[in-house]
């Protein structure tokens, strides 16, 4: 509203790529540091988009009548701080992923990229599908508080860095811990894992749910953040956004995630600023453009620098499966 | 329970296919002794160890670690069960919800379709579960509880984990970290940093023991094949084990670091821990062993100490081949 | 039951369609060692050509079909030799990654040849022939079949028995055979493995191609994303069928194929959801038969 030109934009660009680092790190926490091979990163960012735009739209709008302008949502006639909204898609996002994770997360590395696929499908089905609940492929509103503020989109941002600082801190913590340790052991070889003791189905399942938590907190953000969402927002595709950043940045580092979400910030845009410089070219090419890079990208990284930026080349190079 | 020996396996076997692996093996060992475990190749001692570990279930008899069976150790704990049941219920219920909420608007039966998917998930879950173990014999089998009750393996190929140091190598082994439960780490209890300081002063001291100090921060991708047999040792000895199950421990280790291994192992059994060694060097496993166990073609083919096998016939025949 | 039965026409005829693209991709899954995940594009190029031979240069349909059967082939010589042989001794997980970075590659150039929306391959329209008309009491039956119906399956069925005999009767075939069973061994034994890749991709590519023809031609609408669409159900037949088999995937092709269609009756579920029933089999069989039918036979 109050920002126009360059800074708009560059707040706009920051704060989806403050979103993209939010979810590489919850895949690095499943790839990286587990050697879960997910390709279903868009259906639990969808589902926390989902969730924050349903639990926005129970109850009225009145929230601006409690005098807290920005951290409120309603709900169900009470207001419901964006945290709460926010912790929520997590939660919902952490139930379906339990759910999803007792059968697939025994399986070879693989077969659980084929298995996910499908998930994220299956799931794509349903927003599609199940209008009652989603509005189906018109899509649904998010009551959004904070379009009413003087600098949403800034507000939006700072909301953004936030809990990106939180993630950061959460994985971090976490991976310098035991329990990182533990992970990083069930990655390298986990028949030696359980030689030792580590109970490793429920040690995965925990990195699994934690990773598939943090993506829902970037749904609810990317809620947020677009105001009205379709399912066409999370198809299987842009999971790969996602994974370019991580094996850009380097699988395993969660520093990496963030300076990955950069380069895939650039990737992203190139294109767009291509069509400015080139009159003849459309929009609709320069998003086809987009996809030919990145699948380019993915190609040229794990052909000539598999450990990216700053990953552990271990990962990419040592059989483990 | 007394008289009850360390670990006794009665009548194993295991088949693989057609193939008979493990054919009715049963032996005991006693607290506080080193058995040494030979045969010539195919004989079945790999396949043994791994059911021994947990690692592979057999398909008839009992092993009894202090006179527990280990498919009793191996079970899924009421938590993990209460959690699978759990699972199976809410799949089921929403299920149940999701197909009455298409054909009917009221809240009731919806609220009722529910409960009753909710209900049939419970039950059909449970039940084939009741059916898997006692109609279909199913076995369980989960390394981590046999580990965690004491008894740990090597690997006969060092499998070190190369994304880990030597030192992280270590301080992964201990039994009940408080630092593995990420709440615990993220809440910042004091008994995490307590935990993760004792065990790194365990983990020096290991690395005294095995002289590996000088590597303590080198990858163990990078490590020789002998340093990596020690490592192994160390990665068990961290986490106090009572029973060790040795799978080729001097196998490719220089002569000299061989020796100092061989001691080490002698020292640890006068401290009371126990040790049974699958070993191809004839040699060392005489030297170690106070009772030998010789397999062939997946049966015992003998029992005894070092002296009652060396001259046994059947033995030398067995590894000439006959 | 007139609806039943229709069901199971329907299902053997996309088992049909699905089957090339499941023995090729059980082929290079048990020869190369990796999942290909640029499969789907395959099935999307292989429509694309039968839309440019048919539509744009008027050629006959099975004219049309036989560039996508040699294009698509090529192109698969094409990424072996560009692509994969600095990759032969990659992991599983890397190989993974760069058919993912190809399929939205090969995607990308799709929608930049032929654009984003729909197109139509416009064949003549059948009524189809009337077969087992009939009654029993009050249930009727009776099905319908085109002569598209017929000729798709019988191609798939020629192509079926001609990968048969190619892998049984050629050297080439024989070799292939052997390096899925034991890749050091086939090596050993004075294989030319990399010339093996090679041909396996160029089979699986133009089985691939040809087997988005079929689909094209039942369906007769292209889209961009329409082999990427059912590229799970492929996976799912390979998976059933057991991976590495190409025989077991000709089972497993049918199977899904033939449940998929008739998924649609239980009740409760909306016909949407076919795709998502072929990925709930695959689930039951990587849980309780991850061997597959085929049971890592050939």
């Amino acid at each position: 509203m109050a920002l126009s030109g360059p800074a708009a934009f560059l707040v706009s660009m920051l704060t989806l790529g403050g979103i993209y680092a939010i979810l590489a790190i919850g895949l690095n926490i499943q790839w990286g540091q587990t050697g879960l091979f997910n390709i279903s990163v868009a259906a639990f960012w969808g589902i926390g988009a989902y969730t924050a735009a349903l639990v926005s739209k129970v109850g009225g709008e009145t929230a601006f009548s409690w005098g807290l302008p920005f951290l409120w949502v309603d709900v169900v006639g009470f207001p419901i701080p964006i945290p709460v909204a926010v912790i929520l898609a997590a939660i919902v996002s952490g139930v379906v992923a339990v759910l999803i994770g007792i059968p697939t997360l025994r399986l070879r590395t693989d077969y659980l990229a084929i298995a996910s696929l499908g998930l994220a499908e299956t799931i794509r089905l349903i927003f599609l599908n199940e209008g009652w609940l989603t509005g189906g492929g018109t899509g649904s509103t998010v009551s959004n508080p904070l379009v009413d503020l003087q600098y949403t989109n800034l507000t939006l941002l700072v909301i953004t860095l936030v809990v990106l600082g939180i993630v950061y801190w959460l994985a971090e913590t976490g991976v310098q811990s035991p329990w990182g340790r533990a992970l990083e052991a069930i990655r390298d070889d986990e028949e030696v894992a359980q030689a030792l003791g580590k109970n490793t189905f429920s040690l995965k399942m925990q990195a699994f749910v934690i990773g598939s938590m943090i993506m829902g907190v970037a749904g609810a953000l990317t809620a947020l953040r677009l105001n009205y969402i379709t399912p066409f927002e999370f198809i299987p595709e842009f999971t790969f956004y996602v994974w370019i950043a991580v094996i850009v940045g380097g699988s395993g580092s969660n520093r990496g995630a963030i300076i990955g979400a950069g380069f895939l910030m650039v990737l992203l845009e190139g294109p767009r600023f291509l069509s400015d410089f080139l009159p003849g070219l459309s929009g609709s090419v320069a998003a086809d453009l987009r996809f030919l890079l990145i699948g380019l990208v993915l190609m040229l990284v794990v052909t000539y620098r598999p450990q990216g930026f700053l990953g552990d080349k271990q990962l990419m190079t040592e059989d483990n499966t | 329970m007394s008289d009850e020996p360390l670990l006794a396996v009665d009548g194993i076997e295991k088949h693989f296919g057609g193939i008979t692996a493990v054919d009715g093996v049963e032996f005991e060992i006693e607290e506080g002794t080193i058995v040494g475990l030979i045969g010539p190749n195919g004989a079945g001692k790999t396949t043994t160890f791994k059911m021994l570990g947990g690692f592979l279930p057999p398909d008839a008899g009992e092993i009894r670690y202090r006179g527990t069976d280990l498919q009793d150790i191996m079970q899924p704990s009421r938590a993990e069960k209460s959690y699978f049941t759990g699972s199976a219920a809410l799949v089921a219920g929403l299920g149940g919800l999701a197909l009455a909420s298409q054909s009917t608007p009221s809240t009731a039966i919806q609220a009722g379709a529910a409960a009753v998917g909710a209900g049939a998930g419970l039950g059909a879950y449970r039940g084939q579960e009741i059916l898997k173990t006692r109609h279909f014999g199913h076995k369980y089998s989960r390394p981590f509880q046999v580990s965690r009750a004491g008894m740990m393996r090597t690997f006969q190929i060092t499998r070190e984990l190369e994304g880990l140091t030597v030192f992280e190598n270590l301080l992964l082994s201990p039994k009940n970290q408080p630092g593995e439960n990420v709440l615990k780490t993220w809440m910042r209890f004091n008994s995490v940093t307590e935990t993760e300081a004792a065990n790194h002063e365990r983990a020096e001291e290991v690395l005294d023991l095995l002289d590996l100090e000088h590597l303590r921060d080198e990858y163990a991708g990078n490590l020789s094949g002998g340093q990596r047999k020690l490592l192994e040792l160390g990665r068990v000895l961290m986490a106090d084990p009572d029973l060790i199950l040795l799978d080729e421990p001097v196998a490719g280790v220089n002569p000299t670091l061989s020796k100092t291994l061989l001691a080490r192992i002698r020292d640890l059994r006068d401290q009371g821990y126990t040790f049974c060694i699958v070993e191809h060097d004839m040699d060392v496993i005489m030297n170690l062993s106070e009772r030998i166990i010789v397999m062939h073609q997946g049966q015992k083919l003998m029992e005894g100490t070092p002296e009652e096998v060396q001259g046994n016939q059947r033995v030398i025949d067995a590894y000439l081949g006959g | 039951m007139a609806l039943e039965l229709q069901l199971v026409v329907n299902g053997i005829v996309f088992g049909s369609i699905i089957l090339l693209a499941s023995i090729g991709l059980s082929l290079l899954y048990g020869i190369g060692d990796f999942a290909n995940f640029a499969h789907g594009e395959f099935l999307t190029l292989g429509a694309f050509i039968t839309f440019a031979g048919y539509v744009t240069f008027g050629l006959p349909i099975y004219v049309a079909g036989l560039m996508a059967f040699l294009f698509v082939g090529a192109l698969g010589v094409l990424i072996d030799r560009i692509l994969m042989t600095r990759h032969r001794d990659s992991t599983p997980i890397i190989l993974l990654i760069l058919t993912i970075g190809l399929a939205l590659f090969l995607r990308a150039v799709i929608r930049l040849q032929w654009g984003d929306n729909q197109r139509t391959l416009g064949m003549p329209l059948e009524r189809g022939t009337e077969l087992l008309q009939g009654s029993v009491g009050w249930i009727d039956y009776g099905i319908r079949i085109t002569s598209t119906d017929i000729a798709i399956v019988f191609l798939a069925l020629v192509l079926a028995t001609g990968t048969h005999l190619f892998l049984t009767r050629t050297r080439m075939g024989i070799a292939m055979r052997a390096m899925s069973d034991n890749k050091s061994l086939a090596k050993v034994a004075g294989i030319d493995t990399d010339t093996v890749m090679t041909v396996t991709w160029a089979l699986s590519g133009a089985l691939a191609g040809t087997g988005g023809m079929l689909l094209a031609m039942q369906t007769g609408v292209l889209f961009p994303r329409m082999g990427f669409n059912i590229v799970l159900v492929v996976f799912a037949a390979v998976i059933l069928g057991g991976i590495g088999s190409p025989y077991g995937a000709m089972i497993g092709a049918y199977i899904i194929g033939i449940a998929q269609e008739v998924s649609v009756m239980i009740p409760g579920i909306s016909a949407e959801y076919r795709y998502a029933f072929a990925f709930l089999i695959m689930i039951a069989v990587l849980l309780y038969k991850p061997q597959g039918l085929a049971g890592g036979r050939w």
